[in-house]
């Protein structure tokens, strides 16, 4: 079986709790809130768009923390491990952004069949999804890399040399948060022309993906999480 | 055939292994024997390609190890401390090693589980440091791998359990032919398992040879005091033990068959070579003793 479905079988159980948490807590709140009277922003995204940087973040932190010692006591080589690595991030970068969009049509129509949307809610509409997908997708790539990039700082190195990397280990999860969003309101924004503030994000996570490489190509396997 | 070519490791300024040039022939099981901070585990680490040699390769069959997927999928290291995350059940850690490892074997990890009296639903955080240790054997020995390393496995292990796990190993090397490196303390306990002995000491190989030869090379000497100290003079003594009036004595080198004919005559009897006689002595500058 290969790195990335191992990766999966592993996550598996994580996802869906997750992912049954998740959809609790948006049922439950907006059921909350429309009692209340016609909902006016969408909780949806304010939730699961955080959700869509920070749980990325929490995933790149535990694929090395967690995973890299695992994968090579059972006989994989760091570059095995980096390449599945690299594409299970790649997976949590596409799918991540296209629930958020998928739950935020899910909301807008419940809502709007219920007759609960007020005027100010972000109503979803299908011509823009694929605008929301890419506006959320770089936030979700550069979060993955930071969290890829800052653990693999401190596996690598001492302590005290992991917390001098943080900084620049931020910087792709920085970038795509910083220049691309999608805020609670549904407004796109992009803080620079979009191509060349994708551009920039893009650079960063690549420069990222270099960077972790370097780090974990030939390092020694720990006996400890970092 | 496992070479290690002028591997040096070095941790800042220490240097853990020291240009050692080592050729370990497959299918036997070596023992590696080594006092504590002698550099055993940096060894064992280079073998496993848990950690690139500052110098130097090691090499499998002729191709470098490190990073070397053929070599890699071979090789199993269970280190002393289980590379395992404390949240992890048991379970999970056989059905990862079931899915990444081709030569696994499931049914005897479960038999071995069975034998050791482990409960494969229990976490790893929930598992005594005996428990852990078994865990590693059973990773170390289901994996069924051509190179198979286990450092200082038994550590937390009852003797039940230790010899449980003398015996598991044997029968399952026997079935499964393979190469076994034992790094181990309990010399005594392990010997005469060991086919090959290699002795590490400050990061440099002592010595490296058959366990027969090395217990060829003196022997124990056991009888009243006044007279085996009067046999000993002349010989190298490597270890020395008293209760009451009788004492035992190793020595170094070997006896000729005329002077064991006249030890007998005066009440000695004679046996081979501790292994453990034999590191103590090589490895300890304090306790060198001689005539």
């Amino acid at each position: 079986m290969s790195v990335v479905t191992s990766l999966l079988r592993l996550w598996r159980p994580m996802i869906l709790w997750f992912a049954a948490i998740l959809v609790a807590v948006e049922v439950v709140a907006v059921a909350a809130i429309s009692a209340a009277g016609p909902v006016r922003f969408s909780f949806w995204l304010v939730v699961a768009g955080a959700a869509a940087l920070y749980w990325p973040l929490v995933a790149g932190i535990l694929l090395v923390s967690m995973f890299f010692r695992i994968f090579m006591a059972n006989g994989m080589t760091r570059h095995e491990f980096l390449r599945g690595m690299a594409l299970f991030a790649l997976g949590v970068t596409v799918v991540f952004p296209a629930v958020v969009v998928v739950g935020h049509a899910v909301e807008s129509v419940v809502l709007g069949l219920a007759g609960h949307r007020a005027e100010s809610y972000p109503v979803f509409r299908f011509g823009e999804a694929a605008a929301e997908y890419f506006h959320l997708l770089p936030a979700t790539a550069g979060f993955v890399t930071s969290g890829i990039l800052i653990t693999a700082g401190f596996y690598r190195f001492r302590p005290w040399i992991g917390v001098l990397l943080i900084a620049p280990g931020s910087l792709p999860g920085l970038a795509g948060n910083g220049l691309i969003e999608v805020d609670d309101s549904g407004q796109l924004t992009a803080r620079l022309p979009y191509a060349v503030a994708l551009t920039v994000v893009a650079v960063a996570v690549v420069l990222g993906c270099v960077a972790t490489h370097r780090l974990l190509r030939d390092v020694a396997v720990k006996r400890s999480a970092t | 055939m496992i070479e290690m070519r002028g591997v040096t490791i070095r941790y800042g300024d220490t240097v853990a292994v020291d240009d050692v040039h080592l050729t370990l022939p497959t299918g036997k099981i070596y023992g590696l024997l080594g006092r504590n901070g002698s550099g055993k585990t940096s060894l064992l680490s280079a073998l496993a390609s848990y950690r690139r040699p500052n110098r130097g390769t090691v090499l499998v069959d002729g191709v470098e190890a490190f990073e070397n997927p053929r070599v890699m999928r071979s090789t199993v290291f269970v280190r002393d401390t289980l590379d395992l995350n404390d949240s992890d059940r048991v379970r999970t850690a056989l059905d990862v090693a079931g899915w990444l490892r081709p030569t696994w074997d499931a049914e005897y990890a479960l038999k071995l589980l069975d034998i050791f009296e482990l409960d494969s639903r229990k976490r790893v955080s929930a598992l005594s440091r005996g428990q852990r240790s078994v865990v590693g054997v059973v990773l170390g020995l289901a994996a069924r791998a051509p190179l198979t390393i286990l450092d200082e496995s038994y550590l937390g292990m009852d003797a039940v359990a230790r010899t449980l796990f003398y015996r598991e190993l044997l029968a399952d090397y026997l079935s499964h032919p393979r190469t076994v490196i034992l790094s181990t303390h309990l010399i005594e306990e392990v010997a005469d398992l060991f086919e090959r002995v290699v002795i590490i000491d400050r990061g440099r190989i002592l010595l490296h040879d058959e366990t027969d030869a090395l217990r060829g090379r003196g022997v124990t000497v056991t009888g009243p005091a006044e007279r085996v100290t009067a046999f000993a003079a002349g010989h190298t003594v490597l270890g020395e033990q008293s209760l009451g009036g009788v004492r035992a004595l190793t020595l170094d080198g070997r006896l000729e068959p005329g002077e064991i004919a006249r030890g007998e005559q005066a009440g000695l009897t004679f046996g081979p070579l501790g292994l453990q006689d034999l590191f103590v002595h090589l490895t300890s500058q304090r306790l060198e003793a001689s005539r």
